[in-house]
This record gives structure tokens, sequence and C-alpha cells, in this order.
């Protein structure tokens, strides 16, 4: 599988502020690709520059086999972007919104961007400024999807939606996932977890981890290990045990490279074997919150 | 070119408010000006179309503005931006956009006020339509352009205002020196090479713009530009290359060995030194250039000098002098002479001996002098294809002014209003120096322009000159052109500056004769000072005042001196300055001329060289 996305070394610099510091990011195609990351991790500025929206200050970005910085119209006829920041023309109707950006795009499906606007509940004669800030999305990932493009960027699609909307979206997507790379920087990690296919967590203008879903909710797990005596924290401390916890006879952790067959065996040496240890899978937002505070205390 | 036709459809439907009021105020313009054809007099109508011109600039402005911000370049939100646009098709769509709504009404709007104004519009289509670039060169591209690099409305806005400030300041402060000199008439060849280099800059900067979006570099490139080209303009085309570049441009090439530049002893003793508080003289000298060709008038336009004294050279003044061409004597009458300044110490070391002054002096030759009679008032007549001219009246109390109008800017060159009494034959006027003018030339404009781009937004060019004249003189306009430019270098020997002083003695038969005496006030000495006037008894009437012939000389001690030029009887006065002023200018009013004539003297001059003393009261109660 190739990949519709890469950077190689990309670093945005804003004055004193690094915003990207050294990015190394493949999406392969047909994925569900997710960047997820703190505030300020970097990943709009990301988006940005694979989007030819910004300049990187180094590195080099490409998007479907393109340098991003060389993206002709052709190009863009085949990539939907919806950013919650996206500026559309408010004075414009949804319909002629929709009619207006038609003869762009010669791949442009009439009778999808008629279904869309009923699925998404859209109505065509009312004004981009009289919708509300969920209806705009709407509106813009209507008008990004009706010309089946092959690479569909979002950048937080899902902030300050409600449930509704979300699912509506998602939805909305979820019909585009077989014909487009759909690569989407989002803070709603139970959203992405529903449908994604790879996550790409950033942290501080980097890459921490970049991998199919499935493989990062197999090699994350909590573990707790009750010991009958007062335990204490052994050393040296496993590096992949993140965010530990002591609390008397209670150690808790995160494993951020649980295997089945070595984990236990090393707890088990360390600990004694006098000790309880209870494994529990976690969900992306836990897995998003223990990358999170691991890579600030370790900054700090 | 569809997608480019898709857009336009886009911002017509977007912007239809904005296309609207344009249209309304291109059409209001359109009735202005034809309106004005009808009523030249009406003051309100002039005014108004000054302020439209403004309005229109304004209007045009904002719907540039708001054409260019319906798909910013700056920032990185706009929904276009990641959609396929083509960013020639964006920009063909803007620029068919300026096109349709801004040029094509204009177009028609200046069609209409030329043929309210009884000018054909089709002959002068092709000046139009240069005219009209001119203006999305010089006005309406730049204003794109600072849109294109402006992130918002507000920005773009603020920018221009600003912008359109600094220009303005600009001019401002370069008042007064040879670029904003309007009598100046060369600069319009580094003004146009200024422009047309700003105005390639901005074409270019624009497509850059829109091409790559780059707008920290964009806007260093156009700032670099308008610090530094206007620099270059002025380095490559100095006063003197000018002109050079204006001889070769004009169809007469005389040569300058046929010129001579002699001193002009006929207006020595005319008090051409005058003494400032610090001591520092002015002096004018004088001179007469001949071997013009026939037909033409020559018009000193600059000159630079060396003034060489038996301790050696010196050069006064910053050089080379401009405008120094002509100075108006009694009437309309010009004289071409030479004028600067020294300082006490050089005066009083170079004054009293001979001295020899070299240099070069520019000329202008006007010739192809024509003439147009207006023998029925509110009617305009042609003038030889220059202009339409008419003498209208105002009422009794303000005179008859004259109006000239052109389509598309005046050709450069010099009206004359000639007043001549009728039955008098026309051979008397002279070319250039008409005996009986009214006033002084009127100089438009005395540079040799091909292009002529103006940015006037009237389409009619008109000037008015107000006349006092009596109700038998008939009026006769005339127009003569710049036909060719030419430095000629001289070399005057022998000038005494003393010569040029004002003094009793020494007349020749150019002056026939003096008036001089002590100046007494009937009341407190009036803050500006007293002047003399002598005035020609036989049109000093009450209701005229005309005939005025001398400004005399007031000396510090309290004493006058004054000249007549030709023998006869005069009436002498003195009065505050501001009063015989308006004497000179004829509009003193009843009262005025009633308070002069209460201590006017009656003085004959009856053979040539005769001294008269008179002491005179001035009323200043």
């Amino acid at each position: 599988m190739s990949d519709i996305l890469r950077a190689t070394g990309l670093t945005r610099r804003f004055r004193s502020n690094l915003a990207l510091d050294g990015l190394d990011l493949a999406v392969p195609e047909a994925s569900v690709y997710a960047l997820v990351g703190p505030n300020g991790a970097g990943k709009t500025t990301t988006i940005k520059i694979l989007m030819n929206l910004l300049r990187a200050t180094s590195g080099e970005a490409s998007v479907m086999g393109r340098d991003s910085r060389a993206l002709s119209p052709a190009d863009y006829a085949s990539i939907g972007y919806v950013s919650e920041n996206q500026r559309l023309p408010l004075w414009m109707t949804v319909g002629y919104f929709m009619e207006y950006l038609r003869p762009f795009y010669p791949t442009w499906d009439a009778e999808l961007a008629t279904q869309l606007l009923r699925q998404l509940d859209l109505p065509p004669d009312r004004k981009l400024k009289h919708l509300s800030r969920g209806m705009r999305m709407k509106a813009a990932l209507a008008s990004s999807l009706a010309y089946r493009p092959k690479l569909i960027v979002l950048d937080e699609p899902f902030s300050g939606l409600d449930a509704l909307v979300r699912d509506e979206l998602i939805e909305s997507l979820l019909d585009s996932a077989d014909e487009a790379t759909i690569f989407i920087a989002s803070h709603d990690l139970a959203e992405i977890e529903s449908f994604s296919s790879h996550v790409g967590f950033l942290y501080r203008g980097r890459l921490q981890s970049s991998e199919e879903l499935s493989a990062l909710i197999a090699r994350f797990r909590e573990i707790e290990i009750a010991c009958p005596q007062t335990a204490a924290l052994p050393s040296p401390w496993p590096a992949q045990w993140i965010n530990p916890e002591l609390s008397g006879a209670v150690v808790r952790f995160t494993d951020s490279r649980f295997d089945p067959r070595t984990t236990p065996d090393l707890i088990r040496t360390l600990f004694g074997d006098g000790c309880r240890i209870d494994v529990n899978p976690l969900p992306l937002r836990s897995i998003f919150v223990a990358l999170s505070k691991a890579n600030r205390e370790v900054a700090n | 070119m569809r997608q480019a036709l898709h857009i336009f459809r886009k911002d017509v439907r977007g912007l239809w408010i904005y296309i609207a009021q344009v249209l309304v105020m291109t059409l209001l313009f359109a009735v202005s000006g034809s309106l004005r054809a009808a009523h030249p007099l009406d003051p309100r109508l002039s005014e108004f179309g000054t302020a439209f011109g403004l309005v229109m600039l304004l209007v045009w402005g904002i719907l540039v503005g708001v054409l260019i911000q319906a798909e910013p370049l700056v920032g990185d939100r706009h929904f276009w931006l990641t959609r396929p646009y083509c960013w020639r098709s964006l920009l063909a769509a803007k620029l068919l956009f300026l096109g349709a709504f801004i040029l094509l009404p204009k177009l028609l709007a200046d069609m209409v006020i030329l043929s309210a104004h009884g000018f054909a519009p089709l002959p002068l289509l092709p000046g139009l339509v240069s005219r009209l670039a001119a203006l999305a060169v010089f006005d309406l591209l730049p204003v794109a352009l600072i849109a294109a690099m402006s992130p918002n409305f507000l920005t773009f806005a603020l920018t221009t205002v600003s912008a359109s400030g600094a220009l303005f300041s600009f001019r401002f402060v370069l008042a007064g020196t040879q670029w904003s000199d309007g009598s100046a008439p060369r600069i319009w060849t580094a003004q146009y090479a200024g422009c047309a280099a700003l105005a390639l800059t901005c074409v270019a900067l624009l497509i850059w713009q829109y091409a790559r979006r780059r707008t920290l570099r964009t806007l260093a490139c156009a700032l670099a530009a308008v610090a530094v080209f206007p620099q270059l303009a002025g380095f490559a085309f100095s006063w003197t290359n000018q002109f050079a570049i204006q001889s070769r441009l004009a169809p007469l090439h005389p040569a300058p060995a046929s010129f001579e530049v002699s001193l002009d002893p006929a207006s020595r003793w005319e008090g051409n030194v005058t003494t400032g508080p610090d001591g520092r003289r002015s002096i004018e000298i004088p001179i007469r250039i001949s071997g013009s060709p026939a037909g033409t008038v020559p018009v000193l336009e600059g000159a630079r000098v060396t003034i060489q004294t038996p301790s050696g050279v010196f050069t006064p003044g910053a050089q080379p002098w401009l405008n120094i061409g002509t100075r108006t004597l009694t009437g309309s009458r010009t004289r071409p002479s030479l004028q600067f300044a020294l300082d006490a110490s050089r005066w009083r070391n170079s004054a009293y001996q001979p001295l020899k002054l070299r240099g070069t002096v520019y000329l202008a030759l006007y010739g192809h002098l024509r003439h147009t009679q207006i023998a029925q008032p509110d009617r305009q007549f042609d003038l030889a294809g220059v202009a339409q001219c008419g003498m209208y009246e105002q009422g009794m109390r303000l005179g008859p002014v004259l109006i000239c109008q052109s389509p598309l800017g005046f050709r450069p060159g010099q009206f004359m209003a000639t007043l001549y009494k009728p039955g008098a034959t026309l051979d008397g006027v002279e070319p250039g120096v008409p005996e009986r003018l009214a006033a002084a030339p009127l100089i438009l404009s005395t540079a040799f322009d091909p292009l002529r781009f103006t940015d006037e937004i009237d389409p009619i060019s008109e000037f008015r000159s107000y006349r006092s004249t009596g109700n038998d003189d008939q009026p006769l306009v005339g127009f003569q052109e710049p036909l060719g430019y030419v430095t000629v270098d001289f070399e005057l020997p022998g000038v005494l500056l003393a010569n040029y002083e004002p003094r009793l003695t020494g007349l020749t038969q150019q002056v026939a004769g003096t008036i001089q005496g002590r100046v007494t006030c009937d009341g407190p000495a009036p803050p500006h000072g007293i002047a003399v006037a002598l005035v020609n008894p036989a049109a000093f009437r009450v209701q005229g005042f005309r005939g005025f012939v001398e400004l005399g000389n007031r000396l510090a001690d309290g004493t006058y001196f004054i000249s007549a030029p030709q023998l006869g009887t005069y009436y002498i006065v003195a009065a505050p300055i501001g009063r015989i002023l308006l004497l000179y200018d004829g509009v003193a009013d009843r009262q005025t001329k009633d308070l002069l004539m209460r201590y006017a003297r009656k003085v004959t001059i009856s053979k040539v060289g005769e001294r008269i003393s008179v002491d005179l009261t001035a009323q200043t109660r």
C-alpha cells in the first residue's frame, strides 16, 4: 500500500515557537488516519502545510505523490478539505454554494450532492450566514464529498458540534470511506476510535507514534499490581511502563508495549510472585491521556 | 476562460449592491457632466463635478476592495484556497469585472458628457480608451494590489486611505520643488517614466501575488518600488535631461547658433534690484532673445549662469534657475529676464564693477498661433480644433467670464484672451506679445507632451478667466503651442549690477520722465506700508479705473520715485498697498476708488527727461 500523504523532517517555526519539529509522517492509501495530540501539538499546522496553505520552514511534504507546494487545481479536484476554521462565502445559499462549486470538479456527482444535502438535512435555500456552526460544517462536508475525492482531509470537524451532528458527519464520512483516504485531526477520540484504521500521536511537533489502531489498542494496557505488603517502585523502572502510581501496596501504570507472553514474567521478576496482577485494555481516549501525561512529565 | 466567466458571474451575483452603487454614481456623473454643458456658469455644477471625482474614486475603490476580498489572497482559512481554482482564471475574472463595471460605464458616461458639450465622441474614442487604460493602470491596479495584499476589507481600507494620505503628503512636501511645479514643463518625462515603472511593477506584483500568494515578499517589492523608482526617475531625468528629451521629441529643431541673447537696455531703470531686510539683493536683469525662427516666440524657461568678476567666478543660487521666464509689466506685456539674489557683502564687492555673465538659457519656442473671435456672447466658438471657447456675461458686478473647454485635456500650449476695440484691425496682435491683451497669457502647460495622460476623472477640461472689461471690448481668444526647445549659450560682458538699482538719474528715451517727492499719511501709517501708482487719466474714471500705468517705488526715507513711460498727463495716487493692489487687479470697488481719488494729483510730463517733484498725501484714516 503506497502512502497518499507523506511528510519528511517537516519543521515549521512561528517566530520563537517551534510548531513542528522534524515531523515524519506517512498515511497509507485507503486508510482512515487520525492524527491526535494535545492542543498546540501541531496538528492544524501539519494539515495546512499538506494542503499548501502554509509553507514549511524546512522539510518536505507530498500529497498523492506530488510536492505539497506544487499542488495544482487538478490535484485539489481530488481532495476534499474541511476545517473548523474555514471561511465560507456566507452570502451564498447552500444550494448556490453547491451549484457554484460544481463546474470546478469534473467528477462532481449531482445526484450524490442532492443526496448529501438530504442526508445532512441541509436546506438548499438557506444562506450560509444563517446556518449554525454545525450546519455550516455539514455544508462544507457535503461540498467536499460530492465529487468523490480520493483524499478527504478534515481538521477538527467535530469540534463544538452536538452528538447528532457528529453522527451525521461520521455517517457521511463512512459512506465515502470505501473510495477515499481520510486524514483527520481531532480531539474527539471516541468518534475517531469508531472508524479510524490508523492513529498518529503528535506531541510538540513530533510524531510519537503512528500505527494501525488495532495494534495501538493491543499494545496499551492498564496494569494494576497489588502486593501483600507495602510496595516500592523497583529500580530500574522499564521505560515502556508509563505514568506509574504507587498507592500503599498497589502499583498502577500503563504499559505501552504490552505483550501477553513476556509482560507477566517481567512483572513477577520485578515485584515477586505474591502480587496480584490485573491487566485491562484501554480505550483510545485513555491511551491518548496516558501518552500526553507521560510526555509532559518527560518534558518537565 | 469558462472558469473565469463562472467566477465573474458569481461576483456579479454576490456584489450586486456594490455594482448598483457604482452604476448609480456613474449615471449621476454623466448627468451632472451633461448639465454643466447647458449651464456653464452654474458654480454648483462645477463644485459638484469636483466633488464627484472624489466620490467616484471612493466607490471604485470600495468595489475593487470587495471584489478582490471575495477571494482573499492573504490568510489560510478561505474556502477557495483548497478548491480547484486556477489563479489565471481568478485574476481574469477580477479584471473582467473591473472592465465591465468600472471602465465600460465610465467610457459610456464620458461619451455622453462629450456629446452634451458638442464634441463628437467616436473620433475621440482612442483618446478615451487610452485615458481608461491610464485609469486602470495608475488607479485601479494599485488599489487592487493593495487589496490583494490585505487580509480583510478593513485592512485594505485603512491601507488605501493611508497610502493616499502619504501620496498627498508627499506631493505637499514636494511643493515648491521642480517635481510638483506645474509650470516646470519637463516633468512629464520623469513622471511618465516613474509612473510606467510603478505601473509595470504593480502589474507584475499583482500577477505574482495571484500566482504565488507570497504576501510579505510582494509587499516588500512594492515598498521597494515605491521608494526606489521615483529616486531613479529623478536621477535619470534631471531637469536638463528632460529638456534634452523634450527637444528631441518636439517637431521644430532650430539651430542654437541663430539665437542671440543680449541685455535689454530699455528696461534698465525700472527698479530691478530690491533690497531685503538683511541687505540681500534680489536682482533682475532684463534680456533680449533674438534670432527665433519666423512665427515663433521664445519663452525663457530656465537658465544656468556664472558671474565672472575681476576677483573670480561664482555661481549664484541653485541651478538651473527655473520658472524665470517672464516678468509681467504694465498691462500684459512680458519680458524675459535673469533673476537671482546676492547677499549684502557679495553685492558690495561686485555691484559697482563690470561683470561678465556667462551661461545657458533654455528656451521654448511657441508658434502656430490661432485666433478665434467670440462675436456673440453666451455662445461657444471653436478655437482651431483646440478648444471650445465662449464669453459669458455674469451680471453687472462680476463682468464677463471666458470659458474654454477641451475634450480629454488641453493640448500643451498658451491660451491668450485679447480684448480689442470694435473696428481695430487684428494686425496689431503680435504672436506672444499682443499689445491689447487684457491680461497676461494664461499658460496652461508648456510641455510638449505627446501622450497627454491625465488623472482627471472629467473628460472635459476647462479653464475660466474672469475679466473686468468695458462693454465695448470684444474678446479674441488665441492659442499657440510649443513647437521646439533649444539650449542657447550666451555671454554678456560689461554688466554693471548697480545700474539696475532704482535711481533718479540716467534716464533714457525709454522712460519719458520721472515723478518724485515725499509721501505723508493723513492718519496712522498702515502696517504694510504705502504704495504709489501712476494712472492714465484718459481711462481714470471712477467707473473704470483701467489704464493703470505703473507701480512706483517708495524709498526707505519716505520719498517715492516713479517713472512715466511716455509724455502725457497722469494721475498719481498714494495709498496703503492693499488698496493700490485692488486697483492694480481691477477689483477696487467704488468706495475704494473714491478714497484713492481724494488725494490724487495730476501731473504732466511734457518733455523727455523731465523730472517733476510732487509731494503726496496718502489716505489712511
